[in-house]
């Protein structure tokens, strides 16, 4: 996927613990499109996103080891970086709207991924 | 509001009495006896809340040896914290002509903790008016203990379902992401045996884990497991020590050695007669610069030739890259004349301690 803007491929930052869930994903979205960063748990995300500033897309997941679940993750980039876009998943049942920072949007585990590249579209057409 | 007990209802106690036999009404000891046998702990009060009469069995359970000492102290003071409120807000219900009811903990006079259901109610003179409180603690530690028990039970039965739950979400995600990699090429039937064997090798890799709660898996087990389906075992050699392997790290070293031996029983080692494999690996003492060391090492076999980087499929993709990410480490394969070599150098792992395994009989 393409940004109107800049005419570059859309940039997603993965961060997911589990290795073959993040090489799967980071597959797909090459596939479908995107060029992707990976990160294995939400400091290296952090570090990743005070690096960089072409992330338009986080795709996270919620439950990971350390000092921040994927959750505080995204509250801290909807703080620090109010214009990237924010996909969350998880197994856990019932995460609800209103754990997610504002315009979040979350998808269950397991994940089809048309449905997350969908989500993001949706997300990048507002 | 209340009134004192009206004169029938005594002339109807007195009338029960006697039908229950003899020598029961008139009796001045039987108020004695019956405040000695009941195991509650049954107290008169003053109208400012203080003690001024403690039964005998009251005694007992309250495990006090000189009353002296507390007559005339004010009840609410042997209660703390929301006790202390509950106590007071009691002795005003029933100073009011109602019964005041709680449930709460409380020291014995030995400064045992013991549970208590106590209630509060007016003791009334000729004229109805409200001259004492009656103040009974039932000892309920045994009732409380069950009840929380089996609250700490539930709780804990509800962090476990939320558990496996994860782990059963994450694992159906493994299984579509090894699906995905998998069902890539335009043989259906070669895909599926791949995807089977992958996924009887993550299985076979829980049920390592599962022995231990997911605590922990021993290095050998996960290898043996791992190369239980394919041929030609005998002519694989395994050496190291023993080692207990993180979950993460066992799932990967799972899979890495299964894609390994599925390439040397297609295309390597143990594809012809006379092939070879030995698996070594050894754990340094942590802080060293050796680290924790794994190799796979075929000999005897075809030569092998180093596939181009776009042309390297799932497998060579999951044994690289797995490997060293879930033991933070570096992987190398050389396609070397003599046959496929991979080695993996990561930090030492620390010296996890086996769980005690259930004897199966």
């Amino acid at each position: 996927m393409t940004s109107a803007a800049t005419g570059r491929k859309t940039m997603v930052l993965i961060v997911e613990d589990e290795f073959l869930l993040r090489m799967d994903a980071a597959e797909m979205f090459e596939e479908a499109g995107f060029d992707v960063l990976e990160a294995a748990n939400a400091d290296d995300a952090i570090a990743l996103l005070e690096m960089r500033s072409d992330i338009e897309v986080i795709f996270t997941d919620i439950d990971m080891p350390g000092s921040m679940d994927g959750l505080k993750l995204a509250h801290a980039v909807r703080g620090r970086w109010p214009p990237i876009r924010i996909v969350t998943t998880s197994g856990q049942f019932g995460i609800g709207r209103d754990q997610l920072p504002v315009g979040g949007e979350f998808i269950a585990k397991p994940y089809d991924f048309d449905d997350v590249a969908a989500t993001i579209r949706g997300l990048m057409g507002r | 509001m209340q009134t004192a007990a009206p004169k029938s209802a005594i002339a109807s106690m007195e009338q029960e009495l006697i039908a229950a036999g003899d020598g029961l009404a008139g009796n001045a000891d039987l108020l004695r006896s019956v405040l000695a046998g009941c195991g509650d702990c049954i107290k008169i009060l003053d109208l400012d809340g203080r003690l001024q009469f403690m039964s005998e069995g009251g005694k007992r359970v309250m495990e006090v040896e000189d009353f002296g000492k507390l007559k005339g102290c004010p009840w609410p003071d042997f209660w703390t914290g929301q006790g202390n409120t509950d106590a007071r807000q009691a002795v005003a219900t029933a100073i009011q002509g109602g019964v005041g009811r709680f449930k709460g903990p409380a020291n014995t006079a030995r400064g045992n903790l013991r549970h208590w259901d106590v209630q509060v109610a007016p003791i009334r003179g000729d004229k109805g008016q409200v001259t004492h409180l009656l103040s009974i603690s039932r000892d309920i530690t045994e009732e409380w203990r069950a009840v929380s028990e089996l609250r700490d039970a539930m709780e804990r039965q509800a962090l476990l379902a939320a558990e496996l739950q994860h782990r059963i979400k994450n694992t159906l995600a493994m299984v579509g992401a090894i699906a995905n990699q998998t069902m890539r090429g335009d043989d259906v039937a070669l895909a599926r045996k791949a995807f089977n064997s992958r996924l009887t090798t993550l299985s076979r890799a829980h049920d390592i884990l599962t022995q231990t709660s997911w605590t922990s898996a021993p290095i050998r087990d996960v290898i043996d497991g791992a190369l239980a389906l394919h041929p030609g075992q005998g002519r694989i050699d395994i050496r190291g020590p023993d080692l207990e392997l993180a979950p993460k790290q066992a799932l990967a070293l799972a899979l890495a050695s299964h894609e390994l031996a599925t390439n040397a029983v297609k295309y390597g080692a143990l594809s012809v007669s006379g092939g070879r494999v030995d698996i070594v690996w050894s754990n340094a003492t942590a802080g060293t610069d050796a680290g924790f060391r794994f190799g796979w090492t075929e000999s005897g076999g075809p030569p092998v030739e180093q596939p181009a980087e776009d042309k390297k499929g799932f497998g060579s993709r999951l044994i690289e890259r797995i490997l060293a990410n879930d033991f933070a480490g570096e992987v190398r394969i050389s396609y070397r004349p003599t046959g496929v070599v991979c080695e993996l150098n990561a930090p030492t792992l620390a010296p996890a301690i086996a769980p005690a395994r259930e004897a199966v009989s």
